[in-house]
């Protein structure tokens, strides 16, 4: 009967079971994750991450049972909880949002660590797979499910993900407008809290089935991460989304190979990368930091060149010119260092934008200049 | 034994039946001298009240410009800095973990600067991408320690103090320590206490009369990172943000006024840190940063509810408008 | 009134990153004078106050107040600026607020004297706010809290007042009791440059004009600057839809 039955791991090696497993899981986190970046909710996925710890406590000392799908439900139960105390809590008005996220992950976190260590010590609930979860031992807790024997985690995973799939295929357009304008989408009748708590719901799964595989900190990572990137470089959710999970997908490979050859926490890496990753798409997507300051730097020194070409233009012709337009003074009238405005002065003569002229001592417009000069005034509206 | 645990975890979160409970009865009506009186009683009280004070004080900052967040994944943020230290170092020295958590805080810091001042994204996605960032490395530098044989030889099992804090632990070279941190970050809160205030209230008009913004942050940076560098040890890098947010909110909800609100933040501080620490050497399960920040939850809830702006108070300032009303 | 010059500010060039915002301006305010800036919306008015103030980065260009450099004189410049920019959730009173205005003459780690305290408490008589000197600054209406920071500058005895919008969105009395104190400051010999977004009362309240769009559109005596032409360089007449007839 049991040779009869279809094993996974008769093909896929336990590595690559892993593999999957971890793009599975990053890819169903960051679909919603790309919803809480927009929606400016990501520390609640902090939040989420650390209470998840109390939920999961909670529903064992229910359940008794570490392996029960009941203590996903539970704990995933008590995430929306989560979500709804940081509502209530801020909602009062007596303290901040980011106040009430601060104020009830820590309590929850901590009632969490002492229900451990006075009741649970004997449990296999160790920090480290708290933090961290078991991503190694993915592949030796099977399970079969129509006739195929697969990792639980994947089989848990691919469920998780066909149902955040299918969330957003079916309230798309509802969570487009609910996420860009609310007050919009509760006017046009859409219940935006409830889409809200409905997306927290998952969120909230998501992270209960993810924690086990990869642990609290992890989930924080594969919901931002990928998520803030892809929103960087699209403009447009459709894209955001897809590009969200080629980000999941592509750190996940890159943060296990990694993890593998140096033989280090695979869930720690992957958080790594993907931290490499949005820090890397930060720096030189097109408005990224290092690209804009290359732009930056090309259009202060055009700006200067125009700054001159407008101030010369300004006071030429006028009774202050010798003083404003002087050889020696003009770059007192700027407030210049003489170095910098003998440089932009050169690269005014050499570009043949102005000239100096000998009689009166002072700087003028060429041809080239004044068209410069009016082109500015109609573009700047001056 | 399963039922107990059931029946303690409904007490435990029906909060308000918490004295019924005989042994904590006990705990709150007669504490017992002998724990009281302890030498090592004495000193991890020492330590993590005098801790608590000082955070509870300059977390005011943070919390009131309205970046209480930005501890949290400094915190978290510091802990890779402790492993590498420690791989540097082979050996769990104190003052050599501190200097490493500083140091990865600060860059982990200066990115969070970088990211959401540069680009568009929110502080939110920021702080939640740098702080799993950077404790993943930490996870994975402490993997990687497990994994090498060159720190077989080494003990390395204090390192987890630093996610969870073991205030049980502390000696007294951790409370010179904390003591050396508290003191000064204390004193350039009073310095420049005058300074701070319109730093925190009017930005702008601070800039004008000659208060430079980078400075008075740069400040801010230097003294909450101090804290939270010493404060790893006691509570762990995951809950130390508590000890700058919580007491600061607690306070809001009784003072209007910034020296009274860093008064009662430092005291509410200071007295959790007591009672959690006493706790904790009464049930030996239970881990002493947890336990005071659990105090110091109770005590910030109870404020919203019972202080002068807190909800009860709004409630019975409607029902006495509506019978005021309904009357006329 | 003297013709003197107080402030100057010589090609004040400013940009928001690659951005410019304000193009190579000149602009004298006289002084003892009430001088009002206005211009459309994004014209830069703040940003031009932030750049003589050194708030805010220049590209080019100086102001001098009474020929000295800012940093030297900040004493006797008041700054007021707009109230979005105030943290309004932060535990403080009223008096509180107003002693802030003598930060300035303490210096650093000294703290405010009793004759300080004195001081701002005439502040707050002055523009009768003396009852609410211990209320929180949050529970305090907008024209209350505007008064207050006019209490601020009182206090912090200055020579020249610089106002980013004291009088938009305050009620009728805290209007007239802002204008009151500018008139009874300019009978003191002081100076007060104010962004005014009213062109109704723009005559009335003020006697010199600055027009800002970008550029400086004109400048100089009310009567002479607030002009239908001046305005519509400025492109200011679609925005107010005010019949101005000078």
């Amino acid at each position: 009967m049991i040779n009869l039955m279809f094993k996974l791991s008769n093909f896929i090696g336990l590595g690559e079971q892993i593999l999957i497993t971890m793009i599975i899981t990053a890819i169903a986190c960051a679909l919603l994750g790309c919803f809480l970046v927009l929606r400016k909710l990501s520390m609640v996925t902090d939040a989420l991450s650390h209470s998840i710890l109390l939920g999961i406590v909670i529903a064992y000392f229910v359940t008794k049972d570490l392996g029960s799908p009941f203590l996903i439900i539970g704990a995933g139960i008590f995430g929306v909880f989560t979500v709804y105390s940081i509502e209530l809590v801020a909602n009062t008005g007596l303290v901040k949002n980011d106040d009430a996220v601060g104020i009830i992950f820590p309590l929850y976190f901590s009632l969490g660590v002492i229900l451990i260590s006075m009741f649970a010590s004997n449990v296999h609930l160790d920090t480290d797979i708290v933090l961290m979860g078991q991503t190694i031992m993915i592949p030796l807790y099977t399970t079969e499910f129509l006739g195929i024997v697969l990792p639980k985690s994947l089989l848990n995973m691919s469920i998780i993900l066909l149902i955040n799939v299918i969330f957003i295929l079916l309230f798309y357009k509802e969570l487009k407008v609910s996420t860009f304008d609310p007050q919009q989408a509760t006017l046009s009748g859409f219940k935006s809290t409830f889409l809200f708590y409905c997306l927290m719901a998952l969120s909230s799964f998501t992270a209960v089935s993810a924690f086990d595989t990869v642990g609290a900190i992890l989930v924080i990572s594969l919901f931002i991460a990928p998520s803030a990137s892809a929103y960087l470089i699209t403009k447009d959710l459709k894209y955001m989304l897809i590009v969200a999970s080629l980000y999941a997908t592509v750190n996940s490979i890159i943060g296990y190979y990694v993890a593998v050859a140096l033989n280090v926490s695979i869930s720690g890496m992957v958080a790594v990368i993907s931290g490499l990753t949005c820090f890397l798409t930060v720096l030189f997507y097109e408005n990224g930091v290092v690209t804009s300051l290359l732009r930056l730097r090309r259009n202060r020194r055009q700006l200067k060149l125009d700054l001159v070409i407008v101030h010369i233009g300004n006071h030429l012709g006028q009774e202050s010119e010798q003083l404003e337009l002087g050889f020696d003074s003009i770059a007192n009238h700027l407030s210049w260092k003489q170095e910098r405005s003998s440089k932009t002065l050169k690269r005014l003569i050499k570009e043949n934008y102005i000239v100096a002229e000998q009689v009166k001592k002072i700087f003028i417009l060429t041809e080239k200049g004044q068209e410069r000069y009016d082109l500015l005034k109609t573009q700047y509206g001056l | 034994m399963e039922i107990m645990d059931l029946m303690y975890l409904f007490n435990l979160f029906t909060a308000s039946k918490i004295i019924d409970i005989g042994s904590f009865q006990l705990a709150f009506l007669s504490l017992d001298m002998d724990i009281l009186s302890s030498y090592v009683f004495m000193v991890v009280c020492a330590g993590t009240m005098i801790l608590a004070a000082a955070a509870g004080a300059i977390g005011t900052i943070s919390v009131l410009k309205g970046q209480s967040l930005i501890g949290d994944a400094i915190g978290h943020s510091a802990y890779p800095g402790v492993v590498i230290a420690f791989m540097i170092g082979m050996a769990l020295d104190p003052l050599k973990l501190f200097i490493g958590a500083i140091i990865s805080g600060a860059i982990a810091f200066a990115l969070i600067q970088l990211i959401s001042r540069h680009s568009k994204l929110n502080l939110d996605a920021t702080l939640a991408i740098i702080l799993s960032s950077f404790f993943g490395l930490g996870m994975v530098l402490k993997s990687y320690i497990q994994g090498h044989e060159a720190f077989a030889h080494v003990s390395q099992g204090g390192l987890k103090n630093y996610i969870f804090g073991q205030a049980a632990y502390i000696k007294n070279a951790d409370v010179y320590l904390i003591l050396a941190v508290a003191i000064p970050s204390i004193l350039i809160f009073i310095i420049f206490y005058k300074e701070f205030k319109v730093f925190i209230f009017d930005e702008t008009y601070a800039k004008s009369i000659g208060i430079k913004s980078n400075f008075m942050y740069a400040l801010m940076l230097v003294i909450t990172m101090g804290l939270i560098a010493t404060g790893l040890k006691v509570v762990g890098a995951i809950l130390i943000s508590s000890f700058l947010i919580v007491p600061a909110i607690t306070a809001m909800q009784w003072a209007q006024q910034f020296n009274r609100v860093i008064l009662i933040a430092s005291l509410t501080g200071m007295f959790s840190a007591f009672l959690g620490t006493y706790i904790s050497s009464i049930y030996p399960g239970m881990s002493t940063g947890p336990s005071i920040i659990l105090v110091m939850s109770l005590i910030a809830f109870l404020s919203m509810l019972i202080g002068p702006r807190g909800i009860l108070a709004k409630y019975f300032r409607r029902r006495k408008f509506i019978n005021d009303k309904s009357n006329v | 009134m003297s013709n003197k010059t107080i402030i100057e500010v010589e090609d004040l060039t400013m940009a928001y990153s690659d951005q410019p915002v304000l193009w190579d301006n000149d602009v004298s305010i006289v002084e003892n004078s009430k001088t009002a800036i206005i211009g459309p919306n994004g014209a830069g008015k703040s940003t031009f106050l932030k750049g003589i103030l050194g708030l805010l980065p220049t590209l080019s260009g100086s102001a001098h107040f009474m020929g000295k450099a800012y940093k030297e004189v900040q004493a006797e410049i008041a700054y007021i600026p707009q109230s979005s920019e105030v943290n309004w959730d932060f535990p403080t009173t009223a008096l509180d607020v107003v002693l802030m205005g003598r930060y300035v003459h303490l210096g650093w780690i000294k703290r405010p004297s009793q004759k300080d305290k004195k001081i701002a408490e005439q502040a707050l008589a002055q523009i009768g706010m003396s009852e609410f000197k211990n209320r929180q600054i949050s529970q305090l209406s907008g024209g209350q809290k505007q008064r207050v920071f006019i209490a601020r500058a009182i206090a912090q005895d200055a020579n020249i007042y610089i106002m980013d919008e004291p009088l938009a969105g305050v009620d009728k009395n805290t209007e007239s009791i802002i204008m009151d104190f500018l008139n009874e400051s300019q009978k003191q010999g002081k100076t007060s440059v104010v962004v005014h977004h009213d062109l109704n009362t723009l005559a009335e309240y003020f006697d010199h004009l600055v027009i800002i769009n970008k550029r400086i559109v004109a400048q100089g005596k009310m009567t002479k600057v607030l002009t239908q032409e001046n305005l519509e360089n400025a492109n200011m007449n679609g925005d107010y839809g005010l019949d101005v007839s000078v």
